[in-house]
């Protein structure tokens, strides 16, 4: 048998308070503009459906006397906006909420909201009314459709790029677990999340997805805050919606003019003081391993600060490395991200790309904590992801090497293939964000704990060869407690006391 | 190293934090940040050459400033850490 999904379902969703919509003033054709075939019309011109002047009067007044606003109009019709009831009154019927199936932004095939008025004698179109009395001079309504805009560069749509990737934010999604936290009402909605990186540029991607990032504050000053050298803040926040799409990014920008991260630690003091539910940062430094002594005074000092954030309530996260060896993710009570790799079979192994260690320096500190989603060697090119066109890494990651011919798209397009733990660490900090809407007032600790204990087992694989430890049966040096599960975390959270 | 805008973490002494150490860095042209264990300043690595008489350009961090003398009661060193890089 052969699954489809309806056109058309039942919807929970809420009538709006104001509504938009058309009215047909009566044509001097006699027939409504609602009940003719355009095809056999609009040849003929619009004439026909003109109303005469005593008539859009009478239309005038009987919209205002139902409280409906006059918008715009024409010889035709009149744009109105009212409130439902006011649509109740001129048709009889019930304005309802309905699910059409549809392409919508990005590309994405998904249920859109629209309003219809149901009752008797009205048609079956969606949308359309008739109307309850020809003496008002109107002779149809019809509700406005929600409209996707068209032709935005770059494309809020990821180019078709012919090797194995996951795209933002459905695969990404699907992989944690998130789809199935979204489809029960849990998109962490406001929860801020803040980022500490190379910029944030106003990629099509995110408008077209509605999704709430603030303006960029920045730390380096001449520096722009609608800028992105690198592409790297850009196109791994995306990772953040892709869990949690009702959560808000602040995002601040380290980087100066070259993209460079010279003012990471003053972003991440800056970031603390402002007192976000979760502070994700994808970068660190990179020591000898194994250590020959102590972190050195200034790691120890900046650790400080770390440990002082979670102290203050921030759910912090790290990106473990990708080879390196640093003393952020390291830190007692961080959130430290691995890398696990889902293969073309839908297969979890760890990924080499990814650091991973028993911490030298902190007890009983295993690095990563728990892992998102990163590719493989040699450029783990993994995630499709929005950029600012033209940036580094847009051209990077475009261009062949020895290991391979490039990622498939365009130096200008900007998508990029990349990954690395820094795209785990903004992933799990969607996954703590639906945890913490769905929960408030957890410590930081406990939405660990959630996110920990409810991971999906990883035993295939090793990590990165620098440490070259082994995926095995339970929490392990390569992949911590395994692939989070983003659904699993939430009713974890929530059954607990 | 050439980066332009440079980060330097100072330790506090025995004696622990002091506005004096705030007030030279600021009237000098430099951001500074309260940390637990002293402060983050930051600038651009002129200031740093030229305050602190030292040449960027050719070092790698990180590296250690000369402490001023006015500032040797309240700091045990001021370094400019390694740069912290993105891990894609």
């Amino acid at each position: 048998m052969k699954w489809t999904m309806r056109a058309e379902t039942e919807s929970s969703a809420s009538v709006p308070q104001l509504l938009v919509g058309y009215v047909s003033v009566r044509s001097q054709g006699g027939k409504s503009v609602f009940e003719v075939d355009a095809r056999g019309v609009l040849a003929k011109g619009t004439n026909p459906f003109h109303a005469e002047s005593e008539d859009r009067r009478q239309a005038h007044r009987s919209l205002e006397s139902m409280g409906f606003r006059i918008l715009a109009e024409s010889p035709i019709g009149v744009s109105v906006a009212g409130p439902p009831g006011a649509f109740e009154e001129l048709t009889g019927g019930t304005v309802v909420a309905r699910e059409r199936l549809l392409r919508a932004e990005a590309g994405r095939t998904r249920y859109v909201t629209h309003m219809d008025i149901v009752g008797k004698q009205q048609p079956a179109a969606l949308g359309v009314g008739r109307i309850k009395s020809p003496k008002t001079g109107i002779e149809g309504v019809l509700l406005e459709r929600p409209r996707v805009p068209h032709g935005v560069f770059p494309r809020p749509i990821p180019p078709a790029v012919p090797v194995w990737h996951l795209r933002v934010p459905d695969d990404v999604s699907l992989a944690l677990g998130a789809t199935e936290a979204h489809q029960n009402g849990h998109v962490g909605r406001d929860v801020t999340v803040a980022m500490v990186d190379t910029g944030q540029y106003a990629h099509p991607f995110f408008g077209s997805h509605d999704y709430g990032v603030r303006p960029s504050i920045t730390l380096v000053p001449g520096t722009s805050a609608d800028k992105d050298p690198v592409g790297h803040g850009t196109g791994e926040s995306a990772n953040i919606f892709a869990v949690a799409p009702g959560a808000t990014l602040q995002p601040y920008r380290a980087s100066d003019d070259g993209g460079h991260l010279v003012a990471a630690l003053a972003g991440f003091l800056r970031a603390k003081a402002d007192h976000p539910a979760v502070l994700t940062n994808s970068w660190g430094g990179d020591s000898e391993y194994p250590p020959s002594g102590p972190p050195d005074p200034q790691d120890t000092a900046f650790a400080l600060e770390i440990q002082h954030a979670i102290e203050e309530g921030i759910l912090v996260v790290f990106s473990a490395g990708n080879g390196q060896f640093s003393i952020e993710p390291q830190v007692p009570g961080v959130l430290a991200a691995g890398g696990v790799y889902v293969t073309p079979e839908l297969e979890l192994q760890a990924s080499d790309y990814a650091s991973g260690y028993q911490s030298p320096w902190f007890k009983d500190v295993v690095v990563p904590t728990v892992c998102g989603l990163v590719g493989m060697q040699p450029r783990a090119q993994y995630l499709l992801l929005p950029l600012q066109p033209g940036c580094e890494l847009d051209v990077l990651e475009s261009q062949p090497d020895d290991s391979s011919p490039g990622d498939g798209t365009r130096s200008d397009d900007g998508w990029a293939l990349f990954s690395g733990t820094s795209a785990a660490a903004p992933q799990l900090a969607g996954v703590a964000a639906l945890v913490l809407a769905a929960k408030a007032g957890l410590k930081p600790s406990q939405v660990i704990e959630a996110i920990q204990n409810t991971a999906v087992d990883v035993t295939a694989g090793r990590c990165h060869p620098r440490f070259n430890n082994v995926a095995q049966v339970g929490p392990d040096l390569a992949t911590g407690a395994g692939l989070a599960n983003a659904w699993a975390a939430v009713q974890y959270a929530l059954a607990k006391p | 190293m050439d980066q332009t805008y440079v980060e330097a973490i100072l330790l506090w002494g025995s004696t622990g934090s002091s506005p004096v150490v705030f007030e030279w860095f600021k009237s000098r042209g430099f951001q500074v940040q309260p940390m637990r264990a002293g402060l983050l300043v930051s600038g651009t690595r002129r200031a740093f050459e030229t305050v602190f008489a030292v040449d960027l350009a050719t070092a790698t961090p990180p590296i250690s400033l000369p402490v001023p003398e006015e500032l040797q009661p309240f700091a045990v060193s001021i370094v400019v850490p390694a740069l912290r890089r993105p891990h894609t």
